[in-house]
């Protein structure tokens, strides 16, 4: 038994022990009522805390109206088993996924406006969402109003007579759907669809160049969390029995957000240990009468100050590895060995004959002010294009524009033969632009194998559902990908660093990296910003020796910034060159060296006068 | 490091056990006291447990009941229901408690209604004025009136005092302002007081200003006020400050309000309804104001410290009468119940609701309460 198989059935039998000695417990009695409620609270906030740490821990977004869902939540799926005249064990499952879709419902609602802002703005957009869930809900007949809804079915009392059992059922019921929403965050979390809303946190920019939908995802990690904390709503009306809108104020969402702050932002398994210790202490500290709330408070500072990044961290516990060996198992038992799918075929035809990348009098205008303007460039296939220029003269102005970053006011962007200006970076990435950024944007807390997985996102096609189920759609594909995303580090002589995160690689090691990532979204035309920046010479020789393989190995056309004329003069074919937001000049590297306006742009005003005074003269 | 998680698990262990070893039947009969009593309604639980403790503390010297000592043990909800059913099922589950005082909001009784209804634990809540806290909870009962009757003995005075025109100022958020909004509305209607101006308010809301003229500009006689003490206090100073010079009316939630007022002079225009006067000439009152001023040091000037006295009196009483802690006796034999308590003499209506008088009540300008006039279902 290697060590592997060893921790998941560690793992297997925890869980399955746990149910197993807690249902045992219940149902002789040694586990009270008083107890086994509080145990029902601490899974329901499990479930709200590892929601909320969708959103906040892996998205990276500030929400503070966590609790608002969980009143939709709550409100629905009472209202539902309340007008039903159908057998409880029906009507609940029913109204519990009732509650969680009406509660996404209402998260994408919320989530299409409020999420083109971020951090501090979403935060205050979300705490007024539940504020206003709190103030409608109080002032609707149907949700009886200030006085709140009373008289819901208990899960308790509600399956059996006999008070042991029903409580064991309620126990089974709401363990089995916790156990199912970590799994399903978990397994989530680890696909492609996870490294997509993870890379968002990391860096939003670097993630939408790299080809990931950055607002479907943010609104996609938005409305998951809402359908959950919709679920845990739906538990606690059948829990409590009585709802009030007061329940679900201000502080029951910073209550939330302090878990998931002290269990660890993005760790779902700090979630779960902080809801444990958190819910249990208050009662614990009963006995303490007015003492207990400072020692509460004590307790939270405390933690605060010994462990800021929370209890875990972002650290995980290994659930997927339990995982992944019921899959192993699966497929043993029922030969479904799934083939290994590697979606990495070039997608192109050849451009030999025509440019690859075309600009047509492209230009942007702020305002008055003209950034770039008739813009006309062309790459060939398999060409090394420099565009220099001295500083403020617009050259990260034309990557901008050329991925979309900025919509040009003027002219057109042609990507084999294909218009692009307009589109989404996203999309331009998908179509084929690739870019690297001045100062550098990786995903920093993501291992660098990872920074590779997310560029190859818009080439896998499972789904988030078959990313919860982790069908084998979405093995095969991860194994593919997986596979690509070595090699492609192999290329770089990156292999050993594959699990490093990006953030903790030597400089060097970073731009190599960021460059491994635009081309693992299997571009064209590679847009490169000073790749040399903050390179010594060795380095920068060695980076020289980089491009050319990549040209040579990737078939794909590069244009590159650079302020290093002697990176750029050695591997430069052709040169644009800028100034004040237009091509003054463009020719060979010999014909550039030696163009008087290009002279003049480079070495400032006072020769530039000189010169002018110069012409005045004669 | 292995001796250190040998030490955890022994901790942990002997936190599970003592969580789960069932109390050991003991010589004494055990009371569950549930309520807020810590925050902004914190006051009103406090106000609960004098009133309830005094009466143990006498009832144990004189005794106990049934030849036992009888202990109440009191959890905070801290106002929030979900705590108060946690706190029922430990009192219930873990200490044994044979009958529950409480709660004292109404959130927290309906909540606790609910669970106790289905084991049948006699429940008796001091101060829940709201109606269906009883609606059909056989073993709940309260002592306390309910809010329809105080909203029906204001607007009634108010009639009788010839008042023609009136404004309310209400929080149409919260359970109890609005049930006496309602009720003060049908009876006032009925009785040809017309209202001529409605705003709302929720609590804690501090600046009344704008509500506050508008209703000047209506140009009432009296502002019907069902608020808080708290509050209350706040749109007195704030109705001065514009010059809003009327008579104001409020319900038993406004009985705070004497420490919270710098100015006791503000008082004088103030009216309200309330469980109990201190100037109340009944013996048992009388020695009740007696005893609570000996063992606290102040007057019992909340109200449901004499609804608490009175709610433990009863359970206690029916206890004795039912002559065991058996649930269903216990209930019956509260049902059966007629007493003369501090508040009025207590006997129980179909609804579970106690049949008693409300005190209209007034203050001078030092902040002493007066008594104005009793008002009798």
């Amino acid at each position: 038994m290697n060590k592997k198989t060893k921790a998941i059935t560690l793992n297997t039998l925890a869980i399955l022990g746990f149910y197993t000695l807690v249902s045992i417990m219940i149902l002789t009695g040694t586990l009270n009522n008083y107890l086994s409620n509080i145990l029902i609270t601490v899974l329901i906030t499990i479930i709200m805390t590892a929601s909320l740490n969708v959103t906040t821990g892996l998205l990276g977004q500030l929400a503070l109206g966590h609790a608002g869902f969980m009143a939709i939540g709550a409100y629905t799926s009472a209202l539902f088993t309340k007008s039903m005249a159908m057998d409880f064990g029906w009507s609940l499952p029913l109204s519990l996924v009732l509650g969680g879709i009406t509660t996404a419902l209402f998260g994408m609602l919320i989530g299409i406006p409020a999420l083109r802002l971020q951090g501090d703005y979403l935060a205050i957009i979300t705490l007024g969402f539940g504020e206003i869930i709190r103030v409608v809900i109080e002032n609707l007949s149907f949700t009886g109003g200030a006085a709140g809804l009373t008289r819901i079915t208990r899960m308790t009392r509600a399956f059996s007579e006999d008070r042991a059992l029903s409580s064991a059922i309620q126990f089974t019921i709401v363990f089995f759907i916790t156990a199912l929403i970590i799994a399903s965050i978990f397994t989530l979390g680890r696909s492609r669809h996870g490294r997509a809303i993870i890379s968002i946190r990391e860096n939003a920019i670097a993630a939408e160049a790299t080809g990931i939908p950055t607002t479907r995802y943010k609104l996609l990690a938005f409305t998951i969390a809402a359908f959950f904390a919709g679920i845990a709503g739906g538990l606690f009306a059948h829990q409590t029995s009585i709802l009030n809108a007061k329940m679900f104020g201000f502080n029951k969402s910073i209550e939330y957000l302090v878990m998931v702050v002290l269990g660890g932002m993005g760790s779902i398994t700090g979630s779960v240990v902080a809801s444990v210790v958190l819910v249990s202490l208050p009662e614990l500290l009963r006995g303490m009468a007015e003492y207990r709330l400072i020692i509460y408070s004590l307790l939270l500072i405390m933690m605060m100050l010994f462990r800021p990044a929370g209890l875990l961290g972002t650290r995980e516990f290994s659930m997927l590895a339990f995982w992944e060996r019921l899959e192993a198992v699966w497929h043993r038992v029922f030969r479904r060995e799934a083939k290994t799918q590697m979606p990495f075929q070039p997608r192109y035809d050849v451009w030999d004959e025509k440019p690859v990348l075309q600009t047509h009098q492209l230009g942007i205008a702020f305002g008055g002010l003209k950034a770039a303007e008739k813009i006309n460039i062309e790459l060939m296939n398999d060409e090394i294009v420099g565009l220099i220029g001295p500083n403020g003269a617009g050259k990260t102005t034309v990557f901008n524009l050329l991925t979309g970053v900025y919509a040009p006011t003027e002219g057109q962007v042609i990507l084999m033969g294909k218009q692009v200006q307009g589109k989404q970076t996203h999309q331009i990435t998908v179509d084929g632009i690739a870019r690297t950024f001045q100062n550098i944007r990786l995903f920093k807390s993501m291992s660098a194998l990872d920074n590779i997985k997310v560029a190859f996102h818009s080439r896998m096609r499972y789904s988030p559902l078959s990313a919860i189920i982790r069908d084998s759609k979405c093995l095969s594909e991860e194994r593919g990908i997986d596979i690509r995303a070595r090699e492609l580090l192999r290329v770089f002589e990156m292999e050993a660093l594959a699990d490093v995160p990006a953030g903790s690689l030597p400089y060097g090691m970073q731009r190599k990296l960021e460059i491994c990532r635009a081309l693992a979204s299997n571009p064209k035309v590679l847009l490169l910003d000073e790749p040399a920046a903050g390179m010594n010479p060795s380095e920068t020789a060695e980076l020289m020796e980089t491009i050319k393989t990549i040209r040579s190995q990737f078939s794909v056309a590069i244009l590159l910034i650079e302020h290093d004329m002697r990176l750029v003069m050695g591997i430069c074919e052709r040169i644009y060159v800028l100034n004040y937001g237009r091509i003054i000049a463009h020719g060979l590297p010999e014909e550039i060296r030696n163009n008087p306006e290009v002279i003049t742009a480079y070495l400032g005003q006072e020769q530039a006068q000189k010169e002018a005074e110069h012409a005045q003269g004669t | 490091m292995k001796k250190r998680s040998l030490f955890s698990l022994l901790v942990a262990v002997a936190l599970i056990l003592s969580a789960v070893v069932p109390v050991l039947a003991e010589d004494v009969i055990k009371i569950g006291g549930i309520g807020v009593l810590s925050g902004d309604y914190g006051k009103y639980g406090l106000a609960v447990r004098e009133g309830v403790d005094l009466y143990i503390k006498q009832i144990n010297a004189a005794g106990g009941v049934l030849g036992k000592q009888v202990e109440v043990i009191w959890e905070d909800t801290q106002g929030d229901p979900a705590f108060a059913i946690s706190a029922y099922n430990k009192l219930v589950e873990q200490d044994g408690v044979v009958g529950i005082i409480g709660g004292v909001l109404s959130g927290e009784s309906k909540a606790l209604a609910e669970v106790s209804a289905e084991d049948g634990v006699p429940q008796i809540t001091p101060s829940s004025t709201a109606y269906d806290v009883t609606t059909d909870r056989p073993n709940v009962f309260r002592t306390c009136f309910l809010d329809p009757f105080q909203g029906n003995a204001i607007a009634n005075y108010m009639a009788q005092q010839g008042v023609k025109k009136v404004a309310v100022l209400y929080d149409n958020a919260t359970e109890y302002s609005e049930g006496l909004y309602q009720a003060f509305k049908a009876k006032s209607d009925a009785e040809g007081v017309e209202i001529v101006a409605t705003e709302a308010a929720p609590y804690g809301e501090r600046d009344y200003k704008t509500q506050l003229t508008t209703i000047k500009n209506a140009g009432p006689e009296a502002v019907f006020l069902p608020y808080y003490g708290a509050d209350a206090a706040m749109v007195l100073a704030q109705a001065k400050e514009i010059g809003l010079d009327v008579r104001f009316f409020g319900a038993d939630g406004i009985s705070d309000i004497v420490d919270l007022v710098t100015d006791k002079s503000l008082l004088t225009s103030l009216v309200y309804t309330d469980h109990f006067t201190t100037d109340a000439q009944s013996e048992k009152a009388v020695a009740f104001v007696k005893a609570f001023e000996a063992e606290y040091g102040k007057l019992p000037s909340i109200s449901f410290s004499a609804t608490g006295y009175d709610a433990i009196l009863v359970l206690l009483s029916a206890i004795e009468a039912a002559g065991s802690t058996d649930k269903d006796d216990v209930v019956a034999a509260i049902k059966a119940t007629d007493v003369s308590a501090v508040s009025g003499n207590i006997t129980f209506d179909d609804h579970n609701d106690p049949i008693k008088s409300a005190f209209l009540l007034t203050f001078d300008a030092e902040g002493n309460k007066q008594f104005l006039d009793q008002v009798d279902p």
